[in-house]
């Protein structure tokens, strides 16, 4: 039976209090903090992260779908799941779609995957959810909205919870809207819209699900209700008879709302806890709603990681309004003026710079990260072994770049070995330039490295490796 | 096969370094060169072969690509002229070729002449830009000049100790010799407080720690030694030379095996040299030496790399003044590339320059006394090409 095999969720490196605003704009702006993507992200980027922590140590030939779901896609007319699937290293006749437009992408997604595997066309599929809405600054919207990333794998084995029921409206009225010349969210009235847009849509979903499958508020461990505004689910949840005990947090105040994301961060924190054989509702709302009733399997219990990334801990602070600007390319200009780039370059050079494969000599065993025909150690030309580069090395020696254009310099420019071998040259980002130091352990990241071209020229950088810095 | 006392240098010249705004291209390589035909006491129509070294045509006016641009200038036609470019090293190769083609009895007067245009240009349009806008979509991307060198200093740091004053006093000494040099870029001494805390440029190389982006031409005429005569009573002698590339562009920071301790292009130019020149004890038998202190760090691990100390012992000579003018091996008296600044492709040619001033006993107030032997060192690329001339009194 096709169920949720596994999770991740990624949030970027940077946060921003409610106080950051009100000291910008002079009027309150909530006790909350939100989750800030750093300049080098995007929501394709923080999709690969995410989706790397949801297959851990699962490898990836066994995925052979991704579904990318945002409304903040880099690409208007480009496939985005592509990009992601490749920094993913899938295997190349992997099917790969993206789900745009709505905030309600996320959970379309997880039930069209959940529907692909039901089919048997595919068996195993990566669905990713990741948003970095922009809110017009000084706005209304502006201190709710945070940056992030989740994906859920889908696919037959042992499912950690099984999708049993799904309901779905969808309503035409726009309540929170972009149109494809606008920079920034629109939204409808706020009072009208709790009740009319997002009360009447998700009431219906819910109510759908349990007509549907014949349940009643009782029957569900955990009532998992996406939240415009981390209230207004309060009151549907008491509509449709839910204790407040059951309703799961909406996580508003720690990250902000991640968009399209947001629902299956909150999904995860509820399977986090769930236990076996118990039955959770998660609604999320988006022109519409959508209802599942998902109901955990003994397998639940070999879950053991929390899924708020424990970065959450060593996140950094954004110190002033004008940096949050600067990261969004909204004052200053720090991007690269006519940076070279050339496709057929990327095209060959692919399987190292972004799928990250190694070439092994078949004469001295050391790994070349380059396209090289000689082994530049032993010079030998003969045959060399592909092998899978690790994501994870050590700073054999740095420098720190004070005139390379970034809103955040110095940029530090680190060399790095990789654990099974290799070597390469990475830029170092959501790092204090004074943390880094040689021997520091350093986890690679997939970022944007300018627009040349007129595209998204990513690659791979560094960061400090989660739980603790120099080995 | 050693070319030790076989070629004689006649005739040096070289224009002010600096921000030439009113010179063209062509206007710096007609000075240089002019100013070597009168040492040398030849005239252009004299010369029958000729090597021009630009770096970086395209980090500048888009000349210096070939010959052509050697020849317009000085009305120099119907003889074979060479553009070189090998990095930094590539005004000591066009010397090296000039020799060759000498030796091999292809010519029996040569002009290496080297020439870099950058200040047409901003400084972030030129040098900088190659880096950052030109080169690889994804390799370097971050890195300037300066980093490539400064990961160097990075892990010499981690392995030996702390360095950073050490560097602020070559920044010092360079300037302070810049000082006495009137055709240095920069002519101001500075403070151990500014070489210390200017700002960081590449951490761990600052401001006062690089060179700047200069215009400028350096020109040298050879000639066979034994057909020197016929020419001058005032020559040098060529005593030996090498020229090496031991990585490539990228190859230095995805090499496993690298331990960024020092330039292997130094090391290996270096031996080679000394075993033409006949050196045995290098630190006792040069009285003077001009290094590619591009960056601080650079001159600092050319003192070892160059067999002038241990290994991780490079500050000893600092903190000594062994290699400030009046000391035991003055280095870069001219100024180094920190005062006169780095037109690329002129810059091995100007160390040539300067050594057969200092050699000919004319360099004035940074004269180096009783100086008889002296070698010129290029490294280039990220410590890929390194190129060695050692020069001799007659």
């Amino acid at each position: 039976m096709a169920g949720i095999i596994s999770y991740g969720v990624y949030l970027p490196n940077y946060q921003m209090s409610g106080d950051v605003l009100q000291k910008a704009w002079g009027r309150p702006a909530g006790k909350g903090t939100k989750v800030v993507s750093n300049h080098d992200e995007d929501s394709l980027t923080m999709a690969v992260a995410a989706s790397l922590v949801c297959l851990k140590d699962l490898g990836v030939g066994i995925i052979d779908g991704l579904y990318f779901s945002s409304t903040t896609a880099p690409y208007a007319e480009k496939m985005n799941a592509s990009v992601i699937a490749t920094a993913l290293d899938l295997n190349r006749d992997a099917f790969t779609m993206d789900i745009g437009s709505s905030l309600r992408s996320g959970s379309n997604g997880l039930k069209v995957a959940f529907d692909t595997i039901s089919s048997g066309s595919k068996t195993n599929i990566v669905t990713v959810a990741s948003d970095s809405r922009m809110a017009e600054p000084g706005s209304y919207l502006e201190p709710f909205l945070g940056d992030g990333a989740v994906a859920f794998l889908i696919g037959k084995g042992n499912p950690i919870a099984d999708i049993i029921d799904y309901h779905s409206v969808y309503d035409g009225l726009p309540d929170v809207w972009r149109k494809q010349d606008d920079q920034f969210l629109r939204h409808d009235d706020v009072r009208y819209s709790r009740t009319e847009h997002y009360g009447r849509n998700m009431m219906n979903a819910i109510e759908g699900l349990f007509e549907d499958g014949n349940y009643c508020a009782e029957d569900f461990s955990k009532a998992v209700i996406f939240s415009p505004d981390g209230r207004s689910h309060f009151t549907v949840a008491k509509n449709l008879g839910f204790q407040q005990e059951q309703v799961q947090d909406t996580l508003m105040l720690r990250t902000g709302l991640i968009g399209s994301a947001h629902g299956l961060m909150m999904l995860a924190t509820a399977l986090d806890e769930a236990k076996p054989d118990d039955l959770i509702l998660f609604a999320n709302y988006g022109d519409g709603a959508d209802a599942f009733a998902i109901r955990a399997t003994k397998f639940i219990e070999d879950n053991e990681e929390g899924s708020l990334p424990e970065v959450e801990k060593e996140r950094r602070s954004i110190g002033s309004y004008t940096k949050y600007l600067t990261f969004r390319n909204l004052v200053g200009n720090f991007e690269l003026e006519t940076p070279f780039t050339s496709i057929p370059l990327l095209r060959r050079e692919e399987d190292l710079n972004i799928r990250l494969h190694g070439k092994k000599c078949n004469e001295c065993g050391k790994v070349m990260t380059l396209a090289l025909k000689v082994c530049p150690h032993c010079r030998s030309a003969k045959e060399f072994m592909d092998i899978r580069l690790s994501k994870r090395g050590k700073i054999v020696t740095y420098s720190q770049e004070h005139y390379y254009p970034t809103p955040e310099p110095p940029v530090t420019m680190a060399v790095i070995d990789l654990d099974g071998g290799g070597r390469i040259l990475a830029q170092m980002t959501d790092t204090d330039a004074s943390e880094v130091k040689v021997d520091m352990l350093v986890d690679l990241t997939f970022r944007r490295l300018h627009t040349g071209g007129g595209f998204v020229n990513y690659s791979w950088k560094c960061k400090a490796a989660r739980g603790g810095g120099s080995k | 096969m050693t070319f030790k006392d076989k070629i004689a240098i006649i005739g040096a010249g070289c224009t002010k370094f600096g921000e030439n705004f009113n010179m063209s291209y062509g206007d710096m390589v007609f000075e240089a060169a002019k100013e070597a035909f009168e040492d040398a006491g030849v005239e252009g129509k004299d010369i029958d072969a000729a090597w021009l070294g630009t770096a970086f045509p395209d980090a500048g006016v888009y000349k210096g690509r070939s010959g052509m641009d050697l020849a317009e200038p000085l009305g120099l036609f119907d003889i074979p002229i060479t553009r070189v470019s090998n990095y930094c090293a590539t005004g000591g190769d066009a010397f090296r070729n000039g020799c060759n083609s000498l030796l091999s009895g292809e010519s029996d007067l040569v002009l290496a002449l080297g020439a870099e245009k950058l200040r047409d240009r901003t400084p972030q349009d030129s040098i900088v830009r190659m880096m950052v806008d030109t080169g690889h979509p994804i390799y370097q991307k971050g890195f300037t000049a300066a980093g490539t060198f400064a990961v160097v200093g990075t892990r010499y740091m981690h392995v030996y100790g702390d360095i950073t004053e050490q560097l602020a006093k070559i920044s010092v000494k360079n300037h302070y010799h810049g000082s006495l040099n009137p055709k240095a870029h920069y002519q101001k001494p500075i403070t151990m407080e500014q070489g210390l805390k200017s700002p960081m440029v590449a951490y761990p190389v600052n401001l006062m720690g690089s060179c700047p982006t200069t215009d400028g031409s350096a020109a040298v005429v050879l000639t066979r030694a034994e057909d020197a005569k016929k020419y001058t009573d005032d020559y040098v002698l060529l005593k030996g030379y090498s020229l090496s590339i031991s990585t490539g562009w990228d190859l230095p920071f995805y090499d496993p095996d690298y331990d960024f301790l020092g330039y292997r292009a130094t090391q290996v130019a270096g031996q080679n040299a000394y075993k033409q020149a006949g050196i045995q004890d290098p630190f006792k038998e040069l009285d003077l030496a001009e290094m590619h202190d591009c960056f601080n760090v650079v001159e600092f691990i050319t003192y070892e790399d160059l067999g002038l100390c241990e290994k991780g012992k490079a500050s000893e000579l600092i903190d000594n003044e062994v290699t400030t003018l009046g000391g035991e091996l003055p280095v870069n008296v001219s100024g180094g590339l920190l005062s006169c600044g780095h037109p690329v492709g002129a810059t091995g040619v100007r160390m040539l320059y300067e050594l057969t001033k200092q050699l000919q006993g004319k360099a004035d107030k940074r004269q180096v006394e009783n100086a008889r032997l002296g070698l010129a060192h290029n490294i280039g690329g990220p410590g890929a090409v390194a190129s060695i001339t050692i020069l001799g009194a007659k």
